[in-house]
C-alpha cells in the first residue's frame, strides 16, 4: 500500500515516456487503497468502483501535470477523494436531503476470530461516522501519521485535520465501548 | 482489546484490512487507461479534417446553386482579398512585429520548457 515515493516517481517518468506497464504497476500498487478510500466515502460498492475508475483514468490523462516533488500516493488519493465529493454532491441535490448512514454488512478478513470481530466493529464504527471525520480517518489508515498529506488530499489545514482525527477517534472509542457493552449485558 | 487509549485505537486501526476490491477491478481500470483502443486521429488532424470537409461542402453548395457564378465569383473575391493584404504594408509589419515579438518571449521566457506529451498508446 505504501510504496516508495522514489519507485512511483519513477515509474510516473516511464509511463510519461510511453510505458504503458509503468502505468499498470502503479495501478497495481493503489487499486485496493483507491478502492477503499472510495468505499469508505461513498458506503456503496457499484459507486466505489466508478470512483476508482474514474480516478485512475483522470490521473492517467493528466499525468503529465504531476508534480515531480508530490508524492503519487498523496495525488490518487486527492483524485479519488474529489471524484467522490462529485459524486456526493449530485446524489444530495437530486435526493434533497440528508444521506441515511448504512451499516457494513460485509466483515472484512482477518486472522482470528477475535480480530474479524474487531475489526468488523470497527469497519461499522468507521462508516456510522459524519463524512468529514471519516475521509479523515481513512486517509489516517491508508497513509498514516502524515498529517499534512491528508491535509493536501482533503484540501483543509492541517490543523483541521488534527481536530477533525481527534474527534473522530473520540466518537470511535464511544461507538466501539458501546458496541462492546451493549453486547456483554 | 481496549479502546480507551489512543496507541489501541491506532493500532487497531492500522490493524484493519482494506476492503477487498470486486475481482474485474483492476481489469476495468486498464482497459479504461492503457488498454483504451488509441483514437485515429489527432485533435488538429480531427480539426484539420472538419475544416477541409466544411470549405468542400461550402464550395458544393455555391456550385450546385448558381452553376458555378458564385463559386467563381467567390473563388476570386477570396483571390483578390489575399493579394491585397499580402501587398498591404501594414500587414507585413504586424507580421514581423508578431515574429520579433514570439522570438523575444522564447529568449527572455523565465518558465522551464513543458514536459514532452504523453504518448499515445496502440492495443497491443
Amino acid at each position: 500500500m505504501r510504496a516508495a515515493p522514489d519507485a512511483d516517481h519513477q515509474l510516473v517518468t516511464e509511463a510519461l515516456r510511453g510505458d504503458p506497464e509503468a502505468f499498470a504497476t502503479l495501478v497495481q500498487r493503489y487499486d485496493r487503497a483507491v478502492y477503499h478510500l472510495a468505499y469508505r466515502t461513498m458506503r456503496d460498492e457499484e459507486e466505489a468502483k466508478d470512483v476508482a475508475q474514474e480516478a485512475f483514468f483522470k490521473a492517467y490523462r493528466s499525468l503529465k501535470t504531476f508534480r515531480p516533488g508530490a508524492k503519487f500516493s498523496t495525488w490518487i488519493f486527492a483524485i479519488t477523494y474529489h471524484a467522490c465529493c462529485d459524486r456526493l454532491n449530485r446524489r444530495r441535490r437530486y435526493s434533497g436531503e440528508e444521506l441515511p448512514d448504512r451499516a457494513d454488512s460485509a466483515p472484512g478478513p482477518a486472522d482470528s476470530a477475535i480480530a474479524a470481530d474487531e475489526a468488523r466493529r470497527l469497519r461499522q464504527a468507521i462508516l456510522n461516522l459524519p463524512e468529514k471525520y471519516r475521509s479523515v480517518v481513512t486517509l489516517y489508515h491508508l497513509q498514516g501519521k502524515q498529517y499534512d498529506e491528508i491535509a493536501t488530499v482533503l484540501g483543509i489545514p492541517v490543523g483541521t485535520v488534527k481536530t477533525h482525527l481527534f474527534r473522530a477517534k473520540e466518537q470511535l472509542r464511544k461507538m466501539l465501548t458501546a458496541d462492546l457493552s451493549g453486547e456483554m449485558k | 482489546m481496549m479502546h480507551g487509549r489512543d496507541d489501541d485505537l491506532d493500532q487497531l486501526l492500522f490493524a484493519m484490512p482494506l476492503e477487498e476490491p470486486p475481482v474485474d477491478l483492476r481489469t476495468s481500470i486498464l482497459q479504461a487507461t492503457i488498454y483504451r483502443p488509441a483514437f485515429a486521429l489527432k485533435p488538429w488532424e480531427l480539426w484539420l479534417c472538419g475544416t477541409v470537409a466544411a470549405i468542400a461542402v461550402w464550395l458544393a453548395v455555391l456550385i450546385v446553386r448558381d452553376g458555378g457564378d458564385a463559386f467563381m465569383s467567390t473563388l476570386s473575391m477570396i483571390a483578390a482579398a489575399t493579394f491585397h493584404a499580402l501587398v498591404a504594408q501594414n500587414t507585413w509589419l504586424w507580421i514581423a512585429t508578431g515574429i520579433g515579438a514570439a522570438f523575444w518571449l522564447l529568449i527572455l521566457n523565465p518558465l522551464p520548457m513543458r514536459a514532452p506529451l504523453f504518448k499515445r498508446y496502440a492495443r497491443h
